[in-house]
């Protein structure tokens, strides 16, 4: 089973208004209205497990640094039945019409690894089986239908000169999907 | 207004409901000095300027007593941003040395990454402001034992603050010129982290943090710069100034998002400003805002020019409408200057920063606005919405406070000469070369961009001190940090002597000169008598040291040009750091093509001994190694033959003698033999044969381990007479205790008789690998 | 009359004062010249570089959104005409990110400059490497004053510098048409087998590479940061550092140029030679 921890900066965060200011102005998408940057960790556990994964997230947030800083991010742990995210951590602008996400995960999640790598030799944890980071990028936009869904589409993955932008994909994966339908999906769909 | 009348206790209660952190007495005190109740504002102003971190008010008369601050190269010592002084002249231009040195430990302890990305982020915008670019930084940090208790939790600050300082220092594009990391069970709670910046200008371009004269005939406008103002480290240097707990709520706003990327537009911005500016003949003031904010910014800005300030803080750009006047007033939002201009230029200096620098698109809501005008009389007045809502004379808020601490030696400590148990030499050398405080760096700074600017001559690693030089001329700057707590431990007077001691040293081992010193003192809680005592005594000895060690070819003491003191580094739980001064030296060379680096070059080169070796081996690696940290007794000081061992190096590599040098601190003459054998780098091919002759008065252990400084030389055996000549000339204490040698072998012996040999490659690979393995 | 060139401050960049000081000390001039000049302003300059360190703090990706500037545009059409156009570092990462290296498609963008990997760790490195000339002198603009085969000790200092693609056989391509211009390599020009030789992984132990007419060159190293001897560290089993440890006490000798400054005079030659 995998568990999601979705982390956000408890401050105003410059890249996200880079992203929004680049996107405006340089690849001329003036329907964003506005952009927000989500880490999200997926720790996979062995099924055998699945009981203790709630603990073992709920430590590693409470003891260590790795995952989120209390003392700058909030965050939110998804993965169990029923789980959505909840009111308060990202909603819709009143401006924007659609929202989309862009999940990009390097090929080589060589974060993902580093975390695994601390986890297993030095805090002694071997239930977790692959760890994986992405950054995901919270896009508001004023269109609808189906012109944002491209819109979405073209933004997420840079082809040619100022043809995408958030995911090269020599070394990049994204998805792409309405936020508010991932955000209220199980992380563990059966 | 806030009511300041009533017992103590109603005091309290209403200090606390505005969220303030002055004890009673203070408010009181602020009441008698403006002869009316404080507003919110005003009390926050005083909050701040009043806080340990402002206004030194434990620390300033022992500071003023002990420490040389003047000497003919001073142009500026302590008091503003930072201390400026003379390098030399070269190709027709004259040429200043501006430095700057501050903690941050609170931040670090709480967000490694971001308390030390600030911690830069703050330093090198106190050099920027005087007209300086930045050319080098260094840190001193010192963390807790990484396999000592809480493990885990003192892993993880070592690597975010390593992680920090990276992602601030190469994005600025400011080189890392050095810097030292300590660990010891002392830090585990209270990581420090110290940093220095240091500036090249030429003197004419020594820009002041005053309103200048001309205000006094024409209008000057107050222009903010930088990053909207918001809540972000409100009461932040309260903040510093308070004991450390964890759990507490109120850090939340302690720390902030470090943004070298608008800094690096705001210094390249404010360039063109001032090149502008210059050419029209303007004078200016410019100062940066670091803890207290505007109204620390601006009140000091125009109280050293003897004006008075009128700011609209409608006018000041913020982060959100519904900001409170006393955080606008107070905020340490980072990445701001102010400038005083006159107003004829106010909409040139807005056009370069906010359309050809299009501050507004580097980060939101950053821009310059005008946010005030300088008035004659004396007053910082401030107004939001039409009201007054703080109105002060500039000389009140400037004047500070000072406190009286108590004073109280420790107990002396138990115990005499102890040792460790005589064993095995090769295994105690070993043992010392991969203890973590004796062990290369190389984890830590292959992550700095040391390179940047391309002015580097020697590189951190590669010698005792770092060396850049300035582009197109033969003058180059050295510079290093240091500062072991073992010794401080001991006795703190010999602590922070000796702190002074091994930075000068480390630069006379690239054949550089001090021109000036700089310091940090890490500390406790000043209101215990026992803290203040050692806080007194690391004063005393580094004063005492700074003035002994006269630069060569002058007779006058190694001015301390700036520096910063940090009270209590103590966590709630009680653990306390040791005295932990951090001295950081600078130098000039002259001509830099003399510098050498530790690394041995040759065979069949002469090894000179420059120093006494003394009994004693308190403080030492290897008490340290064996687990005997804090016990024993220190080595005799001797100030005097420290001056004359550093100004004999510095003539041998000044006349060009020498080949490789390195200054014997941690892990003794051994240690100093050690790393010339290994390289700076890892990348050393000569070996060293080594016999000592042996002292009744000496152990093997007094005569490898002891730290009781000097130095060796490796030096061509054609230049023997000539370096026998100056080492007679200085009269040091000095001999050839060997050669180096074609094999990659370093071979100890005492009296003829071989109490060590060890391949180059064990001691490389002991040398290597330590941090990493402790913090990777 | 010396060649101008015209070096572009992004945002955030910081190598660009060294590199100019570099080009000059090769015989070219330069200029400093900030990204939203206007467009008309550039084309009178004889080449371009785009020197190191962090346009935009390397937000989104390094290089990424530089690499959407309206200058990029008009490079683009001077690249068209044969101007050289070297990135630096971070320079590297704009052109990548921007489509001009490797230049096949029509500003399709075929390579990345991903994060280092296989150095044990991740984050930023900085050390000094070896590079040898992969490619024919006169295939680039960056190497008209070396041999194929030359070594040369020079250092990087980058977090994400590992050439890479998702298109098969992009390299064999790159390889064949001798577009891979430096690679990294022993201290005696052998195969790179690994961290700290090959310090970051790359495709083919590539550190740069050109577009298909060589006038325009992504390169990772810093030859500004090896332009004067005195740079050059003392101990790399190399006869630059020996010559470097044997000029102690002469200013001249370690003022004198070091094994970067043949990049910056191979420029020279490029534009002189075109013309």
């Amino acid at each position: 089973m995998t568990i999601q921890v979705l982390v956000k900066l408890a401050a105003i965060d410059p890249w996200s208004f880079t992203v929004l200011d680049t996107l405006k102005r340089k690849f001329g998408c003036d329907e964003v209205t506005h952009v927000e940057r989500v880490k999200c960790w997926e720790l996979e556990f062995r099924p055998e497990a699945a009981e203790r994964a709630a603990g073992i997230t709920a430590g590693l947030l409470r003891d260590t640094v790795l995952l989120a800083n209390p003392n700058r991010d909030r965050w939110v742990i998804r993965g169990f039945p029923g789980e959505g995210v909840p009111a308060g951590f990202w909603e819709r602008s009143g401006d924007a019409a659609e929202a989309y996400i862009v999940k990009v995960t390097d090929k080589e999640d060589l974060a993902g690894q580093s975390l695994a790598r601390i986890l297993t030799s030095r805090l002694g944890i071997s239930d977790i089986e692959v760890v994986s980071f992405s950054t995901i990028w919270v896009i508001e936009m004023k269109g609808e239908g189906r012109r944002s869904r491209d819109l979405a589409g073209e933004i997420a993955v840079a082809r040619a000169w100022r043809k995408g932008f958030l995911a090269n994909p020599h070394c990049q994966d994204a998805e792409v999907y309405p936020a508010d339908e991932y955000f209220a999906a199980e992380v563990n769909r059966a | 207004m806030v009511r300041v009348d009533g017992t103590v206790a109603d005091i309290q209660r209403a200090l606390k409901e505005v969220g303030v952190d002055l004890a009673p007495d203070e408010a009181r005190r602020i009441k008698s000095l403006i002869g009316r109740d404080p507003s919110v504002t005003e009390l926050y102003i005083f909050d701040i300027m009043w806080s340990e971190h402002c206004s030194y008010k434990s620390s300033k008369p022992i500071l003023q007593k002990h420490l040389p601050t003047e000497g003919s190269r001073v142009l500026i010592g302590p008091g503003e941003d930072a201390g400026v002084v003379r390098l030399g002249a070269a190709e027709g231009k004259s040429y200043v040395l501006v430095v700057a040195h501050e903690s941050h430990n609170h931040p670090s302890q709480i967000l490694p990454v971001e308390g030390a990305a600030t911690g830069i982020g703050g330093i090198v915008r106190d050099v920027y402001c005087m007209g300086a670019d930045v050319v080098g930084v260094m840190d001193a940090l010192r963390f807790g034992d990484p396999d000592g208790p809480r493990a885990e939790s003192v892993r993880e600050v070592p690597a975010g603050v390593v992680r920090g300082i990276w992602e601030y220092g190469n994005a600025l594009g400011v080189p890392n010129v050095g810097g030292d990391v300590f660990f010891d069970r002392g830090y585990a709670e209270n990581c420090l982290v110290n940093v220095v910046a240091v500036g090249i200008a030429e003197e004419k371009e020594i820009i002041r943090s005053r309103v200048p004269q001309a205000a006094a005939g024409e209008a000057y406008d107050l222009i903010l710069i930088g990053k909207p103002t918001d809540m972000s480290g409100l009461g932040g240097a309260t903040m510093a100034s308070k004991i450390l707990d964890e759990s507490e709520e109120g850090n939340l706003g302690a720390v902030q998002l470090h943004d070298p990327f608008l800094k690096r537009m705001l210094a390249e911005a404010t360039k063109a400003v001032i090149a502008d500016l210059r050419k029209s003949g303007i004078d200016i003031g410019f100062k940066d805002l670091g803890a207290g904010g505007i109204s620390c910014a601006v009140s000091e800005l125009v109280g050293a020019g003897g004006f008075g300030a009128e700011l609209d803080l409608d006018s000041v750009h913020v982060a959100f409408d519904s900001i409170e006047s006393y955080a606008i007033a107070c905020s340490e939002t980072q990445e701001r200057y102010c400038l005083a201009v006159p107003s004829h230029a106010s909409g040139k200096v807005l056009k370069i920063y906010n359309d050809d620098f299009e501050l507004p698109h580097i980060y939101r809501g950053a821009c310059a606005s005008v946010i005030g005008r300088v008035t004659a009389k004396r007053d910082l007045v401030m107004t939001r919405a039409g009201e007054v809502v703080a109105d002060l004379p500039v000389e009140i808020v400037n004047q500070g406070i000072s406190y009286d601490r108590k004073s109280e030696p420790r107990p002396a400590p138990a115990g005499g000469d102890e040792r460790p148990d005589a064993g095995d030499i090769r295994s105690a050398c070993l043992s010392v070369l991969s203890l973590l405080s004796v062990c290369s760096k190389h984890y830590v700074y292959r992550h700095y961009d040391s390179e940047v600017k391309g002015m580097s001559v020697l590189k951190p690693g590669e010698a005792d001190a770092s060396v850049i030089s300035i582009p197109g001329t033969c003058l180059g700057v050295a510079t290093a940090v240091d500062g072991n707590p073992r010794y401080s431990r001991i006795d703190p007077y010999v602590g922070g002597a000796l702190a002074v001691c091994e930075s000068i040293r480390n630069i006379a081992s690239v054949g550089a000169v001090p021109v000036a010193l700089t310091d940090c003192l890490n500390f406790g809680n000043p209101e215990d008598p026992h803290v203040f005592h050692d806080f007194v005594e690391t004063v005393r000895g580094i004063g005492d040291a700074a003035r002994a060690l006269w630069g060569y070819g002058t007779e006058e003491p190694v001015p301390i040009v700036s520096g910063n003191v940090s009270f209590y580094n103590e966590s709630s739980s009680g653990s306390a750091i040791p005295p932990s001064p951090v001295v950081a030296c600078y130098g000039v060379l002259d001509d830099y093509s003399v510098a050498v680096s530790v690394r041995l070059k040759q065979a069949g080169s002469d090894l000179f001994l420059i120093g006494k070796r003394k009994s004693g081996l308190g403080g030492s690696a290897l008490m340290a190694a064996a687990g005997l940290d804090g016990r024993g007794r220190l080595p005799a000081l001797d100030l005097t033959g420290e001056r004359d061992a550093i100004h004999a190096v510095t003539e041998i590599i000044r006349s060009g003698h020498a080949l490789a040098c390195h200054d014997i601190s941690e892990g003794g003459l051994f240690g100093a033999l050690a790393e010339m054998v290994i390289g700076g780098w890892g990348m050393g091919e000569a070996g060293a044969e080594v016999d000592l002759r042996p002292d009744p008065g000496l152990t093997p252990e007094d005569m490898l381990f002891s730290e009781c400084g000097g130095f060796v030389v490796e030096t061509s055996r054609t230049s023997r007479g000539e370096v026998e000549e100056i080492l007679n000339r200085f009269a040091v204490a000095s001999e050839v205790i060997g050669k180096t040698v074609s094999d990659h072998v370093m071979t100890l012996k005492i009296g003829g008789e071989t109490v060590a040999g060890i391949e180059g490659s064990e001691m490389r690979e002991a040398w290597l690998s330590p941090v990493e393995k402790a913090i990777g | 009359m010396r060649p101008h060139i015209c070096v572009i401050q992004f945002p955030g960049v910081n190598c660009e004062y060294e590199t100019a000081r570099a080009l000059e000390t090769a015989g070219l001039d330069a200029s400093i010249v900030r990204w939203n000049a206007p467009a008309g302003s550039l084309s009178d300059y004889d080449g371009f570089i785009l020197p190191g360190g962090f346009s935009y703090q390397d937000r989104v990706r390094a290089g990424a959104v530089a690499a959407g500037e309206d200058v990029m545009g008009v490079l683009i059409e001077q690249a068209a005409l044969g101007k050289p156009i070297v990135g630096i570092c971070n320079g590297a990462q704009v052109l990548v990110e921007s489509g001009l290296v490797p230049g096949i498609g029509a500003q399709s963008i075929d390579l990345a400059l991903a994060p280092n990997k296989g150095m044990g760790r991740d984050g930023y490195y900085a050390n000094w490497v070896f590079v040898r000339v992969a490619s024919e002198p006169r295939r680039s603009a960056i190497t008209y004053g070396f041999k194929k085969g030359d070594v040369l000790p020079i250092p990087i200092a980058h977090g994400e510098g590992r050439f890479t693609s998702s298109e098969a056989g992009l390299f064999d391509t790159l390889e064949k048409s001798g577009q891979v211009i430096l690679k990294y390599c022993t201290s005696d020009g052998g195969v790179a087998a690994g961290f700290p030789d090959d310090p970051n992984g790359s495709e083919r132990s590539a550190a740069a590479i050109s577009n298909p007419q060589g006038n325009v060159v992504a390169m990772m190293p810093h030859p500004e940061r090896s332009t004067w001897l005195r740079q050059v560290p003392d101990g790399l089993d190399s006869v630059w550092s020996r010559k470097r440890t044997e000029s102690r006490g002469s200013w001249d000798d370690l003022e004198s140029g070091g094994p970067g400054a043949g990049i910056f005079e191979s420029i020279k030659t490029h534009i002189e030679e075109r013309v």
